[in-house]
């Protein structure tokens, strides 16, 4: 298009991100809302969100307040397992019957297991789920129990409590003169207190000393027993140990003949089965603790060949109650594992070959590691605090080596010691933390992104930056009293950062600031969805998932789990707007003025809608002040038709599927004599963007002194 | 995998673009490019084998010994040897039952074996437990300890070493659940007796007998 004197056109100002600041370059506007950039370098509107579910008729599945969702595949990737926080109940989704099963809940909706969980719309991390490599550890929020499903069965993570102390009979002395004549000891028929089957054979507990003077002569020692047991269950995860039961002793007993039939056995009881998922009691015995210089207590194997059966556990079942022991001092070997109560926790991570865990109650400060494959299996002997203030842990994610711990105000990293037995953190910032768990992510460059109180850090293993500089003017809209229960993932489909906070005072998250890693900067969603929750598929989809809900056609929040960047006709979604404000263009050239003559839009043919142009000027962003005020164009082409969906008719020359093709309109629109000028392009429909012109006359001598 | 959808749902007004077109149907053409899986079968979508091609979802392999254990013919009942039983000799060693033994090619799966037997006593309906006898399961010869019937330690098992038995044709069933690597493998029955509780000498009249027996291998995907 040819220029009138004295016009100036800019060369294509091709949008990409966006910043708050008054003076950018022109192609860094001041908003890219409810924009993709595609990988031929264009803005593309977003669409979708989708059910995940949809409605096969039957009515829309019932959902509940939002709180979490994860994907992961199990079983060398031969399992595929959905699983959702919504509502009171912790859902797993189960295609073949197009529906959801209640995996852990209330009563009232028939879970697999039973347990009451946190259902409100309180300030909360979003509920947290851990893979590891047997299954998926699911933390509800906040401070409840976690659980521990591999797909199949789930249960409790680890034993919060001790189990009941056993006791113990043994051999008992009614006088003095005739030594362990009466309790367990004896022979005789029956198997009952006070007699030993004579099946049983020969006892193996106790010492005897040979006299000189006969070859069958001697006398048993007097010796006293204790036992301890701890529970296994399904998953390989201990309990603490229980408290030691009665000792089991008995007096020094002579004999003239029969000195090898002497030694006794003792029987344990009180047994106590443990929680459901439970599959086994270990028991630990001490040895004879009045002739061997040890109080230690040993585990006792299942029987003296080793185990032919239920090698993991002396008592390989959840039933028994008591145990005959008639294992020797000399087949008790290995000490049992000194386990701890599993605390209530907020967060997990699963790093350096162990599940740590994190925000601890009661203890906020301490992380702590489990066993190597006993992800609820924890010991005092790989305690941390991170931070020597004490304070809260509000993030840890694992990097290559190490792993990063957060609280709200400083980052630490944890990494092995030197001789490899133990863990050390030293910091990393003692002014910058994490306040959002749910938002720390892996860029694909390597870098990991999180969310702090003021904006948003990037750690690219030797140091922190602050990268969220541009948009620290709209940072002060967002809500930060709910900054916690913000999430966060990396889109690989569109290569993006999205995280989804609250805004505006509302209680929810729903607002989206997108990190570009490619553009370095940041685009905006603002799509009337609310997002509690987001995964990302770990399967060739790379669906991005959300748990939470969306407003449909008439303006109603539907909650859900959705399906981003995806449209179907299951579900209309409320009409989104397509808005990008550029920045104040002329910004650096202010001092003298310039008239806006004509823009042109550099699009693609996408859809039948129209695009408006707004024009504002001399940074105010008052409107009507443009001439015409809000000019239109079409989204496509108007000099050469594409074939529209629904429109164009079969069987005639015009029906056939076009790649769609650049184009620029130009757009009439008139502001004299401006400083600055913005535009505002916006539309309703679907449109993809490649970049705008502007035409302009400057004044440069206009008589006004500068 | 489990389900896909299509990117852009086509509306009224949008431009008939064949690059969406493609990438609509891309989705569904990954799927049968191999990643169905249980989320993409409706529940009973398949109630007959004749949908499935032979080991499409499971593998099956069984073999088995049909023995007439001459029931009813006496009383006291018999002390038969029948020709097809299996007669597990004395010695205490391990013994693989005949005809409950089969050797074919697996993927890297789980199988779940699965062997049904009747066992009796040289006396049945004998007044004692003479005589113990196990069980086990075994693949490639390893006896899966956990399949091993009794516990073989005398201390703790008031029957003595294994399964002590005077009931005629005694029906028994030992399964297991077990991971193998892909490769040929072999699946077995094994017995063997074992002493009681008073460890007496076996003679040439204490033995058990396998009569009707199978085993079934089914192979998990």
């Amino acid at each position: 298009m040819g220029l009138d004197q004295g016009e100036l056109k800019s060369d294509l100002i091709a949008i990409r991100v966006e910043s708050d600041k008054l003076l950018t370059p022109a192609e860094v506007v001041s908003r890219v809302q409810n924009f993709v950039a595609t990988e031929e370098g264009t803005l593309l509107a977003i669409t979708g969100p989708s059910h995940y579910l949809p409605d096969y008729g039957a009515g829309m599945f019932s959902y509940g307040n939002p709180h979490g969702v994860f994907h992961a595949l199990l079983d060398n990737g031969n399992q595929d397992i959905l699983l959702a926080h919504t509502g009171s109940s912790i859902k797993v989704f189960e295609g073949w019957n197009r529906s959801w099963k209640h995996l852990i809940g209330p009563s009232s909706v028939t879970p697999q297991l039973t347990y009451t969980i946190p259902n409100d719309t309180a300030c909360r991390y979003p509920t947290q789920f851990v893979l590891c490599p047997n299954g998926i550890v699911i933390i509800p929020q906040s401070y409840t129990r976690a659980f521990f499903y591999d797909g199949t069965i789930v249960s409790l993570l680890g034993y919060d409590k001790p189990p009941s102390a056993p006791s113990g009979q043994g051999p008992e002395t009614s006088a003095i003169g005739a030594p362990n004549d009466q309790g367990y000891f004896g022979s005789g028929a029956g198997f009952a207190l006070g007699d030993l089957n004579p099946d049983f054979g020969y006892g193996r507990l106790g010492f005897v000393e040979i006299y000189d003077g006969g070859v069958d002569q001697g006398a048993l020692l007097g010796s006293s027993y204790y036992l301890q047991y701890q529970h296994i269950d399904i998953f390989g995860n201990l309990g603490p140990l229980s408290g030691k039961s009665n000792q089991v002793a008995w007096r020094k007993q002579r004999v003239a003949t029969g000195l090898d039939t002497i030694r006794k056995e003792v029987l344990w009881s009180g047994i106590e089965p443990g929680r459901d998922g439970t599959m086994g009691r270990i028991l630990a015995r001490s040895k004879d603790i009045r002739n061997i210089p040890t109080t230690d207590a040993f585990i006792v194997p299942s029987n003296i060949g080793g185990g032919t059966s239920g090698s993991f556990a002396t008592i390989p079942d959840n039933v028994t109650r008591r145990f005959p022991d008639n294992i020797p001092d000399e087949s008790l070997v290995i000490r049992p594992y000194n386990v701890v109560p599993i605390p209530i926790f907020k967060l997990a991570c699963l790093a350096l070959g162990r599940l740590w865990i994190g925000a601890i109650k009661g203890d906020q400060g301490l992380i702590k590691a489990s066993l190597p494959g006993r992800w609820g299996t924890f010991t005092d002997d790989f305690d941390i605090y991170p931070d020597p203030a004490g304070g809260e842990t509000t993030g840890m994610w694992a990097i290559p080596g190490g792993m990063l711990v957060f609280t709200t105000s400083s980052t630490f990293i944890v990494i092995p010691t030197d001789d490899g037995l133990r863990y050390r953190a030293h910091p990393v910032s003692l002014s910058i933390g994490c306040v959002a768990p749910d938002t720390i992510q892996n860029l694909p460059d390597g870098r990991v992104i999180w969310l702090g109180a003021d904006g948003f850090y990037v750690f690219d293993g030797q140091s922190i930056q602050y990268i969220s500089e541009e948009i620290r003017e709209g940072f002060k809209r967002v809500n930060t009293a709910r900054l916690a229960q913000a999430t966060a993932r990396y889109d690989r489909q569109n290569r993006e950062y999205r995280c989804y906070l609250s805004l505006n005072g509302t209680i929810y998250n729903d607002f989206c600031y997108v990190y570009d890693p490619m553009w370095k900067g940041w685009r905006e969603r603002a799509d009337s969805t609310r997002m509690a929750g987001l995964c990302v598929t770990r399967d060739h989809r790379q669906y991005m998932l959300g748990a939470g809900s969306a407003a449909n056609s008439g303006g109603t929040y539907v909650e859900g789990i959705y399906l981003l960047d995806h449209s179907n006709s299951n579900f209309t979604p409320a009409t989104k707007s397509y808005v990008i404000f550029t920045s104040w263009l002329r910004n650096m050239v202010s001092d003298f003025r310039s008239s806006l003559k004509r823009v042109e839009i550099w699009l693609r043919n996408t859809s039948s809608g129209t695009i408006t142009v707004d024009a504002y000027r001399d940074w105010q962003l008052a409107g009507g002040v443009a001439d015409p005020t809000s000019p239109t164009i079409t989204a496509y082409s108007p000099e050469q038709s594409p074939p529209l969906y629904n429109t164009v008719v079969l069987g005639t020359a015009s029906t056939y599927w076009v790649a769609r093709y650049p184009h620029w309109q130009k757009v009439d629109i008139y502001l004299p004599s401006c400083e600055v000028f913005k535009l505002k392009i916006s539309s309703t429909s679907r449109i993809e963007l490649i970049g705008i012109k502007i035409i302009e006359t400057p004044h440069l001598n206009s008589g006004r002194k500068t | 995998m489990s389900w896909r959808f299509p990117i852009l749902r086509e509306e009224a007004g949008h431009i008939c673009d064949v690059n969406m077109l493609n990438e609509n149907i891309r989705p569904f053409n990954d799927e049968i490019s191999g990643f169905l899986n249980e989320h993409n079968f409706a529940v009973n979508a398949h109630t007959s084998n004749t949908n499935l091609e032979h080991g499409a979802v499971i593998r099956i392999v069984s073999v088995s010994q049909a023995v007439d254990p001459a029931m009813g013919q006496s009383n006291p009942p018999p002390t038969a040897t029948p020709a097809d039983g299996f007669k597990v000799p004395t010695s205490g060693e391990w013994e693989t039952v005949s005809i409950t033994d089969a050797t074919y090619e697996t993927d890297d799966t789980i199988c779940h074996i699965i062997t049904s037997f009747q066992v009796q006593p040289s006396l049945p309906g004998g007044a004692s437990e003479k005589y113990g006898i196990q069980f086990a399961i075994a693949i490639d010869g390893i006896i899966l300890n956990e399949t091993i019937t009794g516990s073989v330690d005398k201390e703790i098992d008031v029957a003595g070493e294994g399964y002590s038995d005077s009931t005629f044709a005694d029906p028994m069933v030992v399964e297991a659940i077990e991971p193998v690597a892909a490769g040929q493998h072999r699946f077995a029955l094994k017995a063997r007796m074992v002493p009681n509780q008073a460890y007496n000498q076996f003679t040439n009249l204490d033995y058990y007998m396998i009569l009707n027996r199978e085993m079934i291998v089914l192979e998990l995907w």
